[in-house]
C-alpha cells in the first residue's frame, strides 16, 4: 500500500530534480533580483518594489506589452488552426508525401539569421511582395513592411508562422495517428462530407493536441524574440518591439537586469494566467480537468 | 464494352472526382512547397555559386552561373569541422534520449494516477517554460560553476534534459490510451514500470518520434547556451563553429550558406526517416481484443 | 483543498526566494581548471591567461596565434588560453561570467560596452597600470578614445577611420564623375537627387543605426553636450540635421532602410548594386560578396558638414579589474598593441594601428599604381587620421541616450513629429536620464 502512493513521485523525480535545480531555482533567483538594482557586476541592492513602480510609469514598457498582446491575437490562432488542416493534409497516402511533410518542416529548421535574409527580400521596397501586389493591381506604390510602423510588427509575425506551421502539424500528425480510421469509415457511411469529418471526428479527438499546441504557441508568443531581433531590432520607433526585447535591451545593454526582471516577473504572471485560461476552456475536452 | 459502361456508370464519375481530387491535392501541396521552401532555395543556389559571382546582386538569381561544390569543402577547412561536429553529436544524442527518457516518466503519473499535489505540480512544471531564458541564462550559468559542470559536456547537456514541452506533449499523448489496457494488464500483475514501459510506451510511439525531433532541433541548434559555459574552445559546438564563418570585417555568405545547409542535413534527413513512423493503424491491433 | 494547493506553493514560493537571496553574491565561485585560482607570490609562478577576441577566427587564427607563441616565448611561464567569441553575444558572455566572478584576463570589447563596464568600476584603470612611456607610443586620440570620466579603460588597439565608398558604375549611369565624388552632405543630396533621376538605383545610404545620428549631429558642427553633461543639441543648427534627414526621408532620396536597419544593411545594399555611396561599408565583405562591384568602387573621403571632422573608431583591450594577474595581462595587451604587432594586422586587413611609431610605416601611405580598391580605403583612411577624432565618446548612459536620438530621427523622418518638436522632445528624454 505504501509503495503504491509513492510511486507517481518516484516517476517524477528524475525531471523534477532537473527542473528544480536549473529552472526553477534560477527563476526564484529572476524573482528575488526583481526586487533589487542588479546591474550583474556589482552586489545587487534591496529595493523593494521600486523597480515595478518605474515599470507602471514606463511608456515603453506599455508599448511592447501591448505589442506582444497583438502578436500573441495574430499568430496563436493561425498556428493552432491552420496546421490541423495541414497535418490532415499531409496524412495521406499519397506517393511522395514524405517529401511534402519534410518540405513543410523545413522552415521550422532554417535559421533565422538566413531566413530573415530571404524574407527581407520579399518585403524590401522592391521586393517580391510589393511587386506581386502591384502587379495584381492591389497597390500603386510600394509599401515599406518592414520599414513603416504601421506594418513592421505584422511583417515579423508572418515570420513566425511561417516558421512555426510545420512544427506544430508534426505534432498534430503524431496526434491523428492515434484516431481510428474505423470512425471515419462509420463517418462516411453516414454520408458525412469532408468538412464533417473534421470537425466532427479530427478536431474533438484531436482536443489534447490542441489544448497543448494552444498553450505553447501562446506561450511561444509572449516570449518572442529571435524574428525581432534579426528583421527589425524592434524598429521602427520601437513599433515591433515585443516585452522580451525590451527584457534584454534593459538587462544587457542598460546592465538594468533588476529592472529587466521584473518585467520579466510581469510576463511571467500574464502567461501564467494565460496558460490557466487555456485550461480553464479546453480542460476538460484537453484531458486535463 | 457495353456491358463494362452499363455495370460501373458510378465508378467513372467516382474515378474523375477521385483524380480530381488527387490533382487538387498536389497543386495545394506544391503550393505550399515553394512557400516553405523560398528561402531554402536561396540557400540552396547560394551554397552553389562559385566566387566570381555577386551573391547580393538584386534582383536575385537563383541559378548559379558556375555550378561548385568547394563552398562545402572550404567550410569544413574553416574551423575544426570534424571536432565541433562530434561535440555537437555527444551533446546531441545524450541530451535526446534523456529527455525523452525523463519526460516520458515524469508525464505518467500526470496523466494516470491521482496523487496530492498533482494539479500543483503540473502547474509549476507548465510555468518553468513562462519566464524567457535571458533572465535565467547567469543564474543558471552560476550553479552550474558551483556544480563544477563548467566547459563540460554535462553542462551543455543537464539543464536541457527535462523539458516542460516533453512533459506535456507525453502527458497528453498518454490521455489519449484508453485506460482499459492499464487495468487488464494490472490484472495480470503488471506494476505500473512494466505499464509504463510495455503498454503506453510502445503506444505513443508518434509522440516519442516528435519528441526525439523536435529535442534533436534545439540540442543541435543551441547556441548561447553552449557559448556561455565553455570556455575552452575545442568544446566549441557545431552552430558555434559555423558562426565562425562571419567575420568581423568579412563573411563570405557562400561559406555561410554552404554551413547552414551542412547544419540542416541532418535533422531534415533523420526527420524524412522518422516520418514514416506517422502512420496509422498503430492503436488498431491494441484495442481490438 | 484548492486554498490548501495555494498556500502550500505560496510556502515553496517564500523559501526558495529566501534561498535564493541569501546565495546571492556569497555563492560565486571559482571555475576549474582556468588558472584563475593561482596563488600569490612573487617569481616566476605559472599564470595562464584567458584572452578573448571578438570574432576573429578564421581570417586571423594564424595571425593571433602567431603573436600568442611569441608572448609565451619571451615569457615562459606564461600561458595563454585563447578564445574567440561571436561578436553579436560577446556582452552576454562577459556580463555572465563577471556575474560568477569568473572573468577572463584580457578581452577585446568595443568601446561603448567597455565603458559600460568601467562605469562600473570593472576595469583596470589603464593610466595607472601603464608607464608613461608606454602610454607615448599610442596616438593621443586613440588613448583618449577610451575614457570615461577622465580614466582610461583600455589599451587602444586597432583604429579605423570612416571612408566614402562609389560605386562608378552608377555614376556613369547617372552623368556623374566618379573621380569627383559628393564631400559634404549637401554634395550628396544634390547626387542623390540626379542618380534618383538617371538611375533605378538610391544615390545615398546614411546608415543610422547605432551611435551614428549622434555621430551625424557632430559631424554637422551640432556640439551634443553641455560641460553637465545635459543636451546642447536643441538649437536651429540641430533642427536643420533632422530637417536634411527629413528631406532625404520623404523624398525617396535614401532607402527607408537606412533608417531601420542595422549596420550591415547598408553594406547589402551596396553590394547589390542598389547604392550608389555611402560611408561605413565593409570593403573586405563587398570583395568577398560582390566582386563586379567591387573593381567598379573608388573610396574616397568621409562625407563631412560644417564641422569638418572625420570620425575615428577604435577597438581596444580591456583589463577586468577581477582579474588575479594584472601584470601579466597588462603586459600582454601591451605586446598585443606593439608597433611591430600591428603593423603585421594592418596588413591582414585594411585597419589602421594605434602605434604612432606603426602609423609611419609606408605601408599606410604609399600605395602602388595599380592598387586594388582595398588598398585605396586604406591610404585614404590613414590620410584622415590627423582629422580625426571618437566623435561620440563612450558616456554614462550611452545606450539609453543614443536609443533618444535615435528616436527624434525616426519621429522626425516617419513624419510622426516636426523636426522641432521631436528635437524637443529628445532634449527633455535625454536631460531626465543625465539626471539619474
Amino acid at each position: 500500500m505504501n509503495r503504491q502512493k509513492l510511486t507517481p513521485y518516484l516517476f517524477l523525480i528524475p525531471g523534477s530534480i532537473i527542473l528544480g535545480a536549473f529552472i526553477f531555482y534560477p527563476m526564484m533567483r529572476a524573482i528575488w533580483l526583481s526586487l533589487t538594482e542588479y546591474n550583474m557586476i556589482q552586489d545587487a541592492e534591496f529595493i523593494g518594489l521600486d523597480n515595478y513602480e518605474t515599470l507602471f510609469q514606463d511608456d515603453l514598457f506599455w508599448q511592447t506589452l501591448m505589442n506582444t498582446f497583438i502578436y500573441l491575437i495574430g499568430v496563436v490562432p493561425a498556428l493552432v488552426i491552420v496546421p490541423i488542416f495541414l497535418a490532415v493534409l499531409v496524412n495521406q497516402k499519397v506517393k511522395g508525401i514524405g517529401f511534402f511533410r519534410s518540405a513543410f518542416f523545413v522552415p521550422v529548421v532554417t535559421s533565422l539569421v538566413v531566413a530573415g535574409i530571404a524574407w527581407d527580400w520579399v518585403y524590401k521596397e522592391h521586393g517580391l511582395l510589393n511587386y506581386a501586389l502591384e502587379l495584381a493591381g492591389i497597390i500603386s506604390e510600394p509599401i515599406g513592411w518592414l520599414t513603416s510602423t504601421s506594418t513592421a510588427l505584422f511583417a515579423v509575425m508572418v515570420v513566425t508562422i511561417w516558421k512555426g506551421l510545420g512544427y506544430y502539424m508534426v505534432i498534430y500528425l503524431a496526434g491523428l495517428q492515434s484516431i481510428h480510421s474505423d470512425l471515419y469509415e462509420a463517418a462516411r457511411i453516414d454520408g458525412a462530407n469532408w468538412w464533417q469529418q473534421i470537425t466532427r471526428i479530427t478536431i474533438p479527438m484531436l482536443m489534447p493536441f490542441i489544448l497543448l499546441v494552444s498553450i505553447m504557441s501562446s506561450i511561444s508568443a509572449m516570449k518572442v524574440f529571435e524574428e525581432i531581433y534579426v528583421m527589425t531590432g524592434g524598429g521602427p520607433l520601437h513599433s515591433s518591439e515585443t516585452l522580451v526585447f525590451f527584457i534584454y535591451n534593459e538587462a544587457f545593454a542598460n546592465l538594468n537586469m533588476g529592472y529587466a526582471s521584473a518585467a520579466g516577473v510581469i510576463l511571467f504572471l500574464l502567461t501564467l494566467i494565460l496558460s490557466i485560461i487555456n485550461i480553464k476552456f479546453m480542460g476538460k475536452k484537453g484531458n486535463l480537468t | 464494352m457495353a456491358l463494362t459502361s452499363v455495370n460501373n456508370p458510378k465508378s467513372l464519375s467516382t474515378r474523375l472526382i477521385g483524380v480530381t481530387k488527387k490533382i487538387l491535392t498536389y497543386i495545394l501541396l506544391i503550393l505550399l512547397t515553394l512557400f516553405m521552401l523560398g528561402p531554402f532555395l536561396w540557400l540552396v543556389s547560394t551554397a552553389l555559386k562559385s566566387g566570381g559571382e555577386n551573391i547580393f546582386q538584386y534582383p536575385p538569381k537563383l541559378i548559379p552561373e558556375q555550378l561548385t561544390f568547394t563552398n562545402f569543402v572550404k567550410v569544413m577547412e574553416t574551423f575544426p569541422f570534424w571536432r565541433y561536429l562530434f561535440n555537437s553529436v555527444v551533446v546531441t544524442v545524450f541530451t535526446v534520449f534523456f529527455n525523452v527518457l525523463f519526460c516520458s516518466l515524469a508525464a505518467y503519473p500526470l496523466a494516470r494516477m491521482n496523487f496530492k499535489g498533482k494539479n500543483v505540480i503540473f502547474i509549476l512544471i507548465l510555468s518553468t517554460m513562462m519566464i524567457p531564458f535571458q533572465l535565467l541564462m547567469i543564474p543558471i550559468y552560476i550553479m552550474s560553476l558551483n556544480l563544477g559542470l563548467s566547459n563540460t559536456y554535462a553542462g551543455m547537456i543537464l539543464p536541457h534534459i527535462t523539458t516542460a514541452f516533453g512533459v506535456f506533449l507525453m502527458r497528453q499523448a498518454f490521455t489519449v490510451i484508453p485506460k482499459e489496457l492499464d487495468e487488464s494488464a494490472r490484472m495480470d500483475g503488471a506494476n505500473s514500470f512494466q505499464i509504463w514501459l510495455r503498454i503506453l510506451m510502445p503506444l505513443v510511439k508518434p509522440s516519442i518520434v516528435t519528441l526525439i525531433i523536435f529535442t534533436f532541433i534545439t540540442a543541435w541548434g543551441d547556441f548561447l547556451w553552449p557559448l556561455i559555459i565553455v570556455s575552452d574552445q575545442d568544446m566549441f559546438t557545431l552552430p558555434l563553429g559555423l558562426n565562425m564563418l562571419s567575420g568581423t570585417f568579412t563573411s563570405d555568405w557562400r561559406l555561410i550558406a554552404a554551413g547552414a545547409l551542412i547544419s540542416m542535413a541532418p535533422i531534415i534527413i533523420f526527420f524524412l526517416i522518422l516520418q514514416r513512423h506517422f502512420i496509422s493503424g498503430v492503436m488498431r491491433g491494441a484495442v481490438k481484443g | 483543498m484548492k486554498r490548501k494547493n495555494l498556500l502550500f506553493v505560496a510556502f515553496l514560493v517564500m523559501i526558495m526566494m529566501v534561498v535564493a537571496a541569501c546565495n546571492d553574491s556569497s555563492d560565486t565561485t571559482e571555475a576549474e581548471g582556468d588558472g584563475n585560482g593561482n596563488g600569490e607570490g612573487g617569481g616566476d609562478e605559472e599564470i595562464t591567461l584567458e584572452f578573448w577576441t571578438m570574432q576573429l577566427q578564421p581570417t586571423f587564427t594564424d595571425y593571433i596565434e602567431g603573436m600568442i607563441s611569441d608572448f609565451e616565448e619571451e615569457n615562459p611561464n606564461i600561458t595563454i588560453n585563447w578564445l574567440d567569441v561571436p561578436a553579436a553575444d560577446l556582452e552576454q558572455k562577459i556580463l555572465a561570467d563577471v556575474s560568477a566572478d569568473n572573468a577572463p584576463d584580457v578581452v577585446n570589447l568595443n568601446p561603448s560596452f567597455g565603458g559600460s563596464l568601467a562605469e562600473l568600476d570593472a576595469t583596470v584603470n589603464m593610466d595607472e597600470a601603464v608607464s608613461e612611456e608606454e602610454r607615448s607610443r599610442y596616438l593621443d586620440g586613440a588613448w583618449e578614445a577610451n575614457q570615461l570620466d577622465g580614466e582610461t579603460f583600455g589599451v587602444p588597439w586597432y583604429l579605423d577611420t570612416a571612408v566614402t565608398l562609389n560605386n562608378s558604375a552608377i555614376y556613369e549611369e547617372a552623368g556623374l564623375d566618379p573621380e569627383d565624388p559628393p564631400e559634404t552632405y549637401e554634395e550628396a543630396k544634390e547626387y542623390a537627387e540626379i542618380i534618383q533621376e538617371e538611375t533605378d538605383q538610391y544615390g545615398y545610404f546614411p546608415s543610422l543605426d547605432l551611435s551614428l545620428p549622434l555621430q551625424h549631429m557632430e559631424l554637422m558642427g551640432v556640439p551634443l553636450m553641455n560641460e553637465d553633461g545635459t543636451a546642447a543639441f536643441n538649437t536651429d543648427d540641430g533642427v536643420e540635421v533632422l530637417e536634411y534627414f527629413t528631406e532625404l526621408y520623404e523624398n525617396d532620396l535614401i532607402p527607408a532602410e537606412s533608417l531601420t536597419g542595422d549596420q550591415r544593411e547598408g553594406t547589402n545594399f551596396y553590394q547589390s548594386g542598389e547604392v550608389a555611396f555611402g560611408v561605413n561599408f565593409f570593403i573586405a565583405e563587398i570583395q568577398e560578396n560582390a566582386p563586379e562591384i567591387y573593381e567598379n568602387t573608388v573610396p574616397s573621403a568621409a562625407i563631412t558638414g560644417d564641422s569638418g571632422k572625420k570620425n575615428m573608431t577604435v577597438q581596444n583591450l580591456v583589463v577586468p579589474e577581477q582579474t588575479e594577474h594584472q601584470e601579466a595581462a597588462v603586459d600582454f595587451a601591451l605586446f598585443i598593441t606593439s608597433a611591430e604587432n600591428q603593423v603585421e594586422f594592418a596588413k591582414l586587413t585594411p585597419i589602421l594601428p594605434s602605434s604612432t611609431e606603426a602609423l609611419e610605416d609606408p605601408y599606410f601611405t604609399d600605395v602602388p599604381d595599380d592598387a586594388e580598391p582595398i588598398d585605396l580605403v586604406r591610404k585614404t583612411s590613414a590620410e584622415q587620421l590627423p582629422d580625426a577624432e571618437l566623435l561620440v565618446p563612450p558616456m554614462d548612459n550611452f545606450n539609453d541616450l543614443q536609443t533618444v536620438m535615435h528616436d527624434a530621427f525616426s519621429r522626425a523622418m516617419m513624419g510622426e513629429a516636426t523636426p522641432e518638436e521631436s528635437l524637443a522632445q529628445a532634449e527633455e528624454e535625454w536631460n531626465e536620464i543625465v539626471a539619474e
